[in-house]
């Protein structure tokens, strides 16, 4: 018995302080990981149907370890990207379309983005281009069929400068290359850390080139199922780290926890740690097995248990299964919830099969799935549905139920059955579970026995404990119930106390079905009810007769046997008697008895003889009312039921006028919008010619047609225009503005060709007048020089020996001479001068000639081009000259002056072709067209204006017209909502008394009068009726300035006066009038009736309706 | 018959370690003024203990070439990395640069002077480790020299010669110059400043129709035109002189030029024409310009020179290789003592057939490798048919067979 020293002092420390102690101990440790194991077991069920993966633990693990890795990528990306991280987290959640999660994406861009950094990126630089080689990264696996990973990793090599990885990709790149590219940047001589990142620029750059082809890869492969996989993946990617996102903070209050208890119990801990030592830690690969996977969530622990040492890790490892044993209730949410993820596993493979698949996708990118299966609470409720559909049959019934003191006791009644219910149900799946426990422990050879077969071991040690548990549960219900301690005690310490136990919950939740059956019927107890509610006592009677007959030797009253039957009986007897007063009640409320009236007969002794009576018609119930309300307590039950009624108006009222300033804040809204884009439209206007300014024009336009998208891009964001009233309007815009820019376009264009011509023009008059120029031609007038090569030449014969051999010799030997030639100054000016004027002369003719022959217009053009330099003696040259040489130069300066000009016109013309502008004489035609054009612009801009208004009022007007019908919604939705009083509304008797008699009046006065007379009549009839009216409606009216013989007006005011809330000013004139045969007749018709109705009625003021 | 004593030296500077330097207090080291013991700097260290094998080339190759820089590879053991720069431990360590000195000496007379360029290191798998020691001769330093400007006199080649020897900028030490006075007379035409040194000398050797090269022993030489060869100096190869491995002749029109134009700096031009050969041969035209002349005579001088000696064709002993271990002592002796510019005989009889066939040549390129157990010496030759004339000598003195001059 090796293990009895061992398992003794955790006996004692659980025992030392009562099971209850024991669990309080552990309190914060249990709780957190009930908490956490419910989460653990109905999410992960659902989504392990989707992940293929084995168990619902395992994702669970899975998941925590995602985003415990998502949130260490994250605290990465903090520190790559610094002020740029914000961004950086946008697109990495933005990738999700994209196929990558946001896990992947973070752990890339940190990957990617360390790389750029190394390579002298600076963090903005590197956040930009991390995102455009993420999305490349995933086009490239996408294009050539690998992993994600195996794209980026070959990215990342390709800028260490390794190639080889990236040509998988079809990406073919070499050193010499990059080389290349950087000396044809001017690059090729950086050195060091400029160097490195010219060369990264450089591969970056090519890299992109040359992937080109599978750029938008992903996007393509959109409608593929591979891109619906990826999507597919990168979603339950988020989820998943969604998901183990809501246990990082469970988890963590499990280690603080534990490091409590391991704290707290640090003293005993110790002292039982040395005998422990070794032992302990023996257990832990067994308890492991047990604990299983879940332990893995203990990992996070790992620093904690190491501070503690080997106790705390067999602690932590022995209260596992404990805590599963407590928390039994949680596997049955795993099985039901499993049953749930196989029905998500149905619904995916026949998604997968037909169109319904899309939609799938779509609603869970919406995270509607997300948003469902992260609701804990609602699966929780889920759960306890399925687990008792009587309840939920109850729960509809409830729904339907108005009478809220019924509906009070029947819960409280059903919440006791279903309390002893769950009871009993744990304490069996306890037993199972111990048992299940039990084995488990016997086949790992813990298990020990004493002599009579008892468990003395570990499993006895928790059996005993879980043992202890129950029963304290169980004596909390039957304590409940209205047992007594010593019967409870009785029943718990009885071999059998479970099965009795059952068969009391059961019991009394029959009977409370009973109850339920009973109230809401809306009668008696049905004989069926009746009953199944006996035999229920009776089934209960007969098993406490079984359960206390049999051992107790006490028998007779005063016996455990005739005390637990006593009990029964009076929580029965107490039940039928509710049930009756509840049933009266439910009567009397529907023949219009006060709530103080019934409290009043069911409060006495002998209610159900008053009750019986009322029933027989021996007692008048209105009388009976009466009288109470003639008491004190009616009196106040009257004042309290008017105060009531006030208050509700009130309410009604406030909200009635806050929507009328909701109206009125829609309207304004509406108008200030419409008055916004009035001015965005005024304040667009076509640009006059003379405001000339090249390419303003195209500007002006694209720059208003910018400012509308923006501004209906604005109300559309504000809500102030539908999508679709937005978008025609976007688009309406879009199509108007675009012919508005064509015209505006040509308007440039012709600007440009105006200021062009006029350029040219002058241009070539200064290229010719320059070849004239006098400066330069002196300057080629210079003293000349001649210089001449003289060459000599001597020849001979050489015999060598005696003539055997001969050769032919020749010396050539050359040299310059140079020889000195003045110019005479003047006359070369002059000869120069006319040369040039002539060749001037015979140029502009060739031009033409050429132009003619169809010579290129940019030939042409530079043929013109041609000109010569200026210098300085020119002056002194003219006045040698004198005044002959002057009046010649000047004459033949001023004709070639006037050719330049010419020709200036006929090159613009040669390059801008034939047509219009020869037609409308160049600039003159130019200018013509420009206002032409000006004239169209206008025209066009208003015309989009007009348009555009109208259809934009319309637009609003609509969004304008659904809000005012939102908020009357809401307003009506909010008066339902206001709690109407459950007594009907007091009436003032005498004031209707009063109001009745001035009706009869008018009745009498009307029957005896015609014409104008009977329309006054009727009119003051109608008055008196909405007062009535408002009388009998229980609102308090002042008739004290109403009375017979007023005029219809004074009758109005009076009654307005009075505090009617119904008076309204509702005349009914009959006017004939022929309006088709003689209009002037029929106004003449009209005019003269009113005049007439003035004057028996007094004047008229308000809306006229026509009917 | 054996190897000659083969042996490589190279330029250390070892102050601080074991070196031949003076010691204070030291019976032999410690005198004063004993040139064996130095206070430091660079000594030759004996390294031919550690040599695989040597490759020696001097001269060239064409006629009307210049001389190329002579090279020498000296293969190295390098099992213990004592001529790894990198390996701290290794007895050169610090010395393993580029630019040591190194000197290759077979049978005690000096083959090769220069300085190491390159230190090649190859380590193989199995261990073996060799280290290639490259080396060039003083041309390489000759041709990272300019001049300044220099307005010189009309003044013989060899004058000139040492003028730009001595101009600042190559300041060439005089001792190791071996300058012949020159027969050809310079113009005064200005240097201009830049003017690179190596290629202005070698135009003046152009200009005499002489050598300018760097010697064994690392000394400038310049050999004028006229070849003094004496009887007393001839080494003759073949029947009844030192055996030859083999011959190469050569006899075609690689040497044929029957027109040669002759230009010189700021002169005229002169052609010499062999109009027979011309007829015969075709044209085969040799253009020489921008000659350091003084005249237009002296270039009608070397253009007829040329036109005697290369309009016809020539049965000329081109290469001849000699294998030095196989000679005796005195035979190495005198191989070991050829340099560039000697004069030698070479006596065939091809397959022993007909009459022998004398040639006298002058040696333009010498070529040798060394192995552990071969030396072999490789000789090429430019033709001797029309050297100088040289009185009393048994051989050179013979009228009708040697030009007076030209």
């Amino acid at each position: 018995m090796a293990l009895a020293p061992i398992i003794m002092p955790i006996v004692s420390i659980f025992k030392s302080a009562g099971v209850k102690s024991a669990q309080n101990a552990v309190q914060g440790l249990s709780k957190n990981f009930g908490s956490l194991a419910g989460q653990l077991g109905k999410a992960a069920g659902a989504f392990a149907a989707f992940q293929g993966v084995a168990s619902a633990r395992q994702f669970t693990i899975d998941s925590v370890n995602a985003t415990q890795q998502f949130e260490r990528n994250l605290l990465a990306l903090q520190q790559t990207f610094e002020t740029a991280t914000p961004g950086i987290m946008r697109f990495t959640k933005e990738v999700e379309n994209y196929g990558i999660s946001q896990q992947q994406a973070a752990k890339a861009s940190v990957f990617l983005g360390s790389v750029l950094k190394q390579y002298g990126f600076n963090v903005n630089e590197s956040a930009a281009e991390t995102e455009r080689l993420v999305t490349l990264a995933q086009d490239l696996a996408t294009t050539y069929g690998y992993e994600l990973s195996d794209a980026l990793l070959a990215i990342t090599a390709l800028f260490r400068g390794e190639y080889d990885p990236i040509e998988k990709f079809g990406v073919a790149m070499k050193q010499n290359e990059i080389n290349a590219y950087l000396a044809a940047q001017g690059l090729g001589d950086l050195t060091g850390a400029e160097r490195a990142n010219a060369e990264a620029t450089a591969r970056l750059t090519l890299l992109f080139e040359r992937a080109g082809d599978s750029v938008g890869a992903f996007e393509r492969a959109s409608d593929t199922l591979y891109g619906s996989q990826q999507r597919l993946n990168a979603v339950m990617g988020n989820l998943q780290v969604a998901f183990g996102e809501a246990f990082q903070r469970p988890l963590a209050q499990v280690n603080d926890a534990l490091a409590t208890v391991a704290a707290d119990g640090t003293e005993n801990l110790v002292d039982i740690s040395k005998a422990l030592a070794g032992v302990i830690e023996g257990l832990v690969p067994l308890v492991e097995s047990l604990g299983g996977a879940l332990l893995g969530l203990f990992g996070p622990m790992e620093q904690v248990i190491a501070l503690s040492g080997g106790v705390a890790t067999g602690l932590a490892k022995l209260i596992d299964p404990l805590l599963q044993l407590i928390d039994g209730a949680g596997d049955d949410a795993n099985i039901i919830l499993d049953a749930i993820g196989q029905k998500f596993i149905e619904i995916d493979t026949s998604m997968k099969e037909d169109e319904g698949f899309k939609s799938f996708m779509k609603r869970m990118k919406d995270s509607m799935v997300l948003a469902d299966l992260l609701n804990f609470a609602e699966v929780r409720r889920g759960v306890r549905s399925i687990q008792s559909n009587t309840k939920l049959k109850e729960s509809q019934t409830f729904s339907g139920v108005q009478a809220t003191e019924a509906r009070r006791d029947a819960v409280l009644v059903e919440t006791l059955a279903i309390r002893a219910e769950v009871m009993a149900l744990a304490v069996a799946e306890a037993t199972r579970q111990t048992a299940n426990y039990g084995n488990s422990l016997k086949n790992l050879g813990f298990d020990a026995e004493d002599a009579e077969g008892n468990l003395i071991g570990l499993a006895g040690v928790f059996a005993e404990i879980e043992l202890a548990a129950r029963q304290s549960q169980a004596s909390e219900a039957l304590d409940d119930i209205g047992f007594s301690a010593e019967q409870i005690e009785n029943i718990l310490t009885r071999p059998d106390w479970e099965t009795i136990f059952g068969d009391i919950a059961r019991l009394a939740y029959m009977a409370s079905s009973a109850v339920g059956d009973a109230l809401f019927s809306g009668e008696y107890m049905s004989l069926t009810g009746a009953a199944g509610h006996f035999e229920s006592k009776r089934l209960l009677e007969e098993t406490l007769r079984e359960a206390f007959g049999g051992t107790s030797k006490k028998t007779g009253a005063g016996s455990p046997a005739a005390i637990a039957k006593d009990t029964v009986k009076d929580f029965f007897d107490s039940l039928q008697d509710e049930i009756m007063q509840q049933s009266a009640r439910l009567q009397l409320e529907e023949l219009g008895a006060s709530d103080g009236l019934i409290g009043m007969i069911l409060g006495q002794e002998d209610w159900l003889k008053v009750w019986i009576k009322i029933k027989q018609g021996v007692i008048v119930l209105d009388d009976l009312q009466d009288s109470f309300n003639r008491t004190v307590a009616g009196a106040a039950e009257l004042a309290a039921t008017a105060a009531a009624w006030d208050a509700y108006k009130e309410a009604i009222q406030s909200i009635k006028d806050e929507l009328l300033e909701t109206i009125k804040g829609i309207n304004e809204q509406a108008d200030a919008l419409k008055l916004s884009f009035s001015d965005l439209l005024l304040a667009f206007d076509v640009l006059p010619t003379i405001a000339v300014d090249l390419g303003r024009f195209e500007t002006a336009a694209v720059s208003h047609l910018a400012s509308i998208e923006q501004a209906l891009q604005s109300a559309f964001r504000n809500g102030d225009l539908f999508e679709d009233g937005y978008r025609e309007l976007q688009k309406f815009a879009q199509q108007e503005l675009k012919v508005l820019q064509a015209v505006q376009r040509q308007r440039d264009d012709m600007a440009n060709r105006y200021s062009l011509s006029e350029a040219l023009i002058g241009e070539y008059r200064d290229a010719l007048a320059g070849a004239m120029s006098l400066t330069a031609i002196f300057n080629s007038l210079k003293d000349e020089t001649e210089t001449r090569t003289i060459t000599e030449v001597s020849r001979g014969v050489i015999k060598l020996g005696e003539g055997l051999r001969e050769f032919n010799v020749i010396v050539t030997k050359e040299y310059e001479q140079t020889i000195g030639n003045v110019t005479n100054k003047t006359a070369g000016l002059l000869d120069g001068f006319k040369a040039m004027s002539i060749k001037s002369k015979d140029f502009a003719e060739n031009l033409r000639t050429l132009r003619d022959m169809g010579l290129d217009p940019q030939l042409f053009d530079q043929l013109v081009r041609a000109g010569v330099e200026a210098g300085g003696q020119t002056a002194q040259a003219l006045v040698d000259g004198g005044d002959a040489t002057i009046t010649e130069i000047s004459a033949l300066f001023a004709e070639v002056n006037t050719l330049g000009a010419e020709l200036g016109e006929e090159v613009a013309v040669t390059l801008y072709g034939t047509g219009i502008d020869l037609v409308d004489g160049l600039l003159a035609g130019i200018t013509s067209q420009q206002e032409s054009l000006e004239e169209e612009a206008e025209r066009l801009a208003t015309a989009f204006s007009n348009a555009f208004k109208n259809s934009l009022d319309l637009n609003i007007d609509l969004v304008t017209a659904k809000r005012v019908a939102d908020a009357t919604a809401e307003a009506n939705k909010a008066i339902a909502a206001v709690p109407v009083p459950d007594s009907p509304r007091p009436i003032d008797e005498a004031a209707f008394a009063k109001i009745t008699k001035l009706m009869e009046g008018a009745e009498r006065f009307i029957t005896n009068s015609t014409g104008g007379m009977l329309a006054g009549g009727q009119a003051k009839l109608d008055i008196y009726k909405a007062i009535a009216a408002d009388i009998s409606a229980g609102d308090s009216v002042d008739l004290s300035g109403i009375q017979s013989g007023l005029s219809t007006s004074d009758l109005l005011t009076a009654a307005k006066q009075s505090g009617s809330a119904t008076v309204t000013q509702n005349f009914t004139l009959n006017i004939t009038a022929d309006t088709r045969a003689g209009g002037t007749k029929a106004g003449e018709a009209v005019v003269g009736s009113l005049k007439n109705f003035e004057q028996q009625n007094g004047s008229i003021n308000g809306f006229l309706v026509s009917n | 018959m054996a190897m000659p004593t083969e042996k490589v030296e190279v330029g250390f500077d070892l102050t601080s370690g074991t070196g031949p330097f003076l010691r204070l207090d030291d019976a032999v080291s410690g005198k004063l003024d004993d040139p064996d013991w130095t206070l430091g700097g660079t000594i030759f260290v004996d390294v031919t203990p550690r040599v695989r094998s040597i490759s020696v080339s001097r001269g060239r190759t064409a006629l009307f070439s210049n001389f190329p820089a002579g090279s020498a590879t000296v293969v190295f053991n390098n099992h213990d990395r004592a001529f790894d720069p990198l390996y701290t431990d290794s007895p050169f360590y610090g010395n393993i640069i580029p630019k040591r000195e190194i000197r290759i000496s077979s049978g005690g007379v000096i083959q090769f002077t220069g300085w190491i360029e390159d230190w090649n290191l190859s380590y193989s798998p199995n261990g073996d480790s060799i280290t290639d020691a490259v080396a060039f001769d003083a041309t390489g330093l000759l041709a990272g020299r300019t001049l300044p400007a220099i307005t010189p006199v009309v003044q013989k080649s060899g004058e000139r010669v040492n003028q730009i020897l001595s101009a600042s900028g190559v300041n060439w030490a005089v001792a190791l110059r071996e300058v012949d006075t020159g027969v050809a007379e310079l113009s005064d035409f200005d240097i201009p400043v830049g003017t690179n040194a190596l290629t202005y000398l070698q135009t003046v050797a152009s200009t005499e129709a002489g050598n300018f090269f760097i010697g064994k022993e690392g000394r400038v030489v310049f050999q004028d035109r006229r070849k003094s060869p004496t009887s007393e100096t001839l080494v003759e190869f073949g029947q009844d002189g030192i055996p030859f491995q083999s011959l190469e002749v050569v006899y075609g029109s690689e040497n044929l030029y029957n027109e040669i134009t002759i230009s010189r700096e700021g002169g005229g031009t002169a052609t010499a024409r062999d109009e027979d050969s011309i007829q015969e041969y075709g044209i085969r035209n040799l253009t020489i310009s921008n000659l350091l002349y003084s005249t237009d005579e002296q270039s009608l001088e070397l253009a007829l020179h040329y036109a005697i000696e290369f309009s016809q064709p020539d049965y000329r002993f081109q290469d001849l290789q000699i294998a030095v271990h196989k000679l005796g002592s005195t035979d190495q002796e005198k191989i070991q003592n050829l340099e560039i510019g000697s004069i030698c005989k070479v006596t065939f009889t091809p397959n022993g057939i007909g009459d022998a066939i004398v040639r006298f040549v002058e040696v333009i390129r010498i070529a040798q490798d060394v192995n552990p157990q071969t030396h072999f010496v490789d000789l090429g030759f430019s033709s001797l048919d029309y050297a100088s004339l040289v009185l009393d000598d048994a051989v050179f003195g013979k009228l009708n067979a040697y030009s007076l001059s030209w």
